[in-house]
């Protein structure tokens, strides 16, 4: 195509293994390792699988190939980008994409924190042999209750991945990433292998792997599946939307993002088994049930860190090794979250050097209330995570409006397997089956007895999200042309492309 | 371990290391043809 800037002017990933090994690391993230293991033992293991599956085929392969085509078209972060293919009128949706990224930033790097402290208690010894349950609900309860603490290791992680994507695309993240990705699945097969070797692990196996089918009939199987995938996946996050803008010329966009998604779903059950076997094994099937159902962190700095202490070498091995494994996908995931924020930022006409220390500085503050308070980051991690679905939707919604075809076969051009009319479609029906689980989502949280849906001061309540979502779009929608006319011009914007087309509009 | 979940474990933790590898051996593949070809950035 004639609109792609030389290559002299920008910088782009040195090799495919480089850049597909930067798109696995922003996938896979702490959702991998805590969310997906306890999903998989609530909804009936293999059934569950299944689900996953067809929901990252029809759902998160085409959302990524279309974020890659509009990142590697664009040559712009999310607000350019849906400035150059929707059109200046609907540049605030890339700004509410951009906004829905950054707001979970700020809490993830809180999360990254407890993630590293875990890491340092565990390399301490912490959790020796025949610690209980309640020793480590005592370690963790003491840990979130000390804000200097919480706060000193939000500080650390934010201060860490700010100084890794300060230092650019080669010296900086893709020289980091292209070393921790490979390194994160080395770190979980062995940790997969350790609880494969426990005595009673076959049952654990058993929860993951065997399918029972009566469940694949339940319809609130498949809404949590399409839910799990749509948090795991980075589908709709403006992530891999934001690495594709150093995509090289002429890359392809289906593989891609197929490999992607199939080495995200590896990442998960490999943490599914180092979790649920090492479970199973040493706590037994009513500890498991215990101990999927304590939530998040429930499950990983109580239970998990209680178990090590039982196992042989977890104390000083295994345990150390866990936690890092959970860190590194936390700064991996974070990494892509900065970068994301950097590019936005960076089109807006700021220097890199100034754009990604302001940034750091930023998340820090605005993420010290998350640090502080439990209640507060449950709320953001509701509101914003949810709001993903609705950025998805935008996604869809950028590409009906550049025209399908259009995309379709220019992605079929440079694509390695052919990106047909299956593409096509699903895109076309995205917005159906967004209906579907949207509505399922409003029907659960006005149903639900134990939250006040209409209260927006609620943590979970539906009122809560709905109004900081309408704030965000107002606010947005105020600003709309001034971000249009501030962000650069593309290639897009630059060849009158997207001008012939604003003309037609 | 039981058949059924020696079947299973194969399918699904298996097949996906299998797809995952011969997608990136794929990827590897078709990104030195490319280069070859000089239809990357010099870049790249």
């Amino acid at each position: 195509m004639s609109n792609v800037v030389p290559a002299a002017k920008r910088e782009v990933f040195g090799s495919r293994f480089a850049f597909i090994a930067a798109a696995i690391g922003m996938a896979v993230g702490t959702g991998n390792i805590w969310r997906f293991p306890r999903d998989v033992h609530a909804w009936g293991g293999g059934a569950f699988l299944l689900a996953v599956v067809v929901a990252n085929l029809v759902w998160a392969i085409p959302i990524l190939m279309a974020e890659s085509y509009m990142g590697s078209k664009s040559r712009l972060g999310t607000v350019g980008a849906f400035r150059d293919f929707v059109g200046r009128r609907f540049t605030w949706m890339g700004g509410f994409m951009a906004v829905v990224t950054i707001a979970i930033m700020f809490y993830y790097s809180v999360v990254c924190g407890w993630a590293i402290r875990y890491f340092v208690y565990a390399v301490t010894g912490r959790f020796e042999q025949g610690i209980t349950v309640d020793e480590t609900t005592g370690i963790w309860e003491g840990f979130v209750d000390n804000g200097v603490q919480t706060v000193l290791f939000h500080a650390i992680a934010i201060g860490l991945v700010g100084f890794i994507v300060y230092r650019g695309l080669k010296r900086g993240f893709e020289a980091v990433l292209k070393i921790v990705v490979p390194a994160l699945f080395v770190m979980l097969t062995i940790l997969a292998i350790r609880a494969l070797t426990l005595d009673g692990a076959a049952e654990g196996l058993r929860y993951l792997f065997v399918p029972e089918w009566d469940l694949l009939g339940n319809a609130e199987l498949w809404l949590q599946a399409f839910a799990q995938m749509a948090f795991s996946t980075g589908a709709g996050w403006g992530l891999y939307l934001t690495y594709c803008v150093y995509m090289r010329h002429r890359e392809d966009f289906a593989l891609n993002a197929t490999a992607i998604v199939a080495g995200n779903h590896l990442a998960s059950l490999l943490a599914g088994i180092a979790v649920i076997c090492t479970v199973f094994a040493v706590g037994g099937v009513a500890l498991a049930d215990e101990a999927t159902g304590a939530g998040n962190e429930g499950l990983t700095f109580i239970y998990l860190a209680a178990l090590f202490g039982d196992m042989p070498g977890g104390t000083y091995f295994f345990a150390p090794l866990f936690f890092l494994v959970l860190a590194l996908a936390g700064v991996s995931s974070l990494i892509a979250m900065v970068e994301l924020a950097a590019r936005n930022v960076v089109d807006l006409g700021m220097r890199r050097e100034r754009a990604v220390p302001l940034i750091a500085v930023v998340a820090f503050l605005v993420g010290i209330p998350a640090a502080l308070n439990l209640d507060y980051l449950s709320n953001q991690d509701n509101v914003w995570g949810i709001g993903l679905l609705i950025s998805m939707l935008f996604v869809a919604i950028a590409m009906m409006k550049y025209g399908l075809e259009e995309v379709r076969r220019e992605m079929d051009a440079d694509s390695d397997f052919g990106v047909g009319a299956w593409w096509t479609f699903l895109i076309r029906i995205f917005p159906v089956m967004f209906a579907i689980l949207f509505g399922w989502f409003l029907y659960q949280s006005v149903t639900d007895a134990t939250t006040a849906w209409w209260n927006p001061f609620d943590t979970f309540s539906l009122a809560s999200m709905v109004v900081q979502w309408v704030v965000l779009a107002a606010i947005l929608l105020l600003v709309n042309n001034a971000l249009a006319r501030r962000v650069n011009p593309g290639p897009l914007t630059a060849t009158g492309l997207n001008g012939e087309r604003e003309q037609r509009r | 371990m039981d058949a059924e979940t020696w079947i299973w474990t194969l399918i699904l933790f298996g097949g996906t290391i299998v797809i995952v590898a011969f997608l990136m051996f794929w990827a590897i593949k078709k990104d030195r043809e490319k280069i070859r070809q000089g239809t990357h950035d010099e870049e790249g």
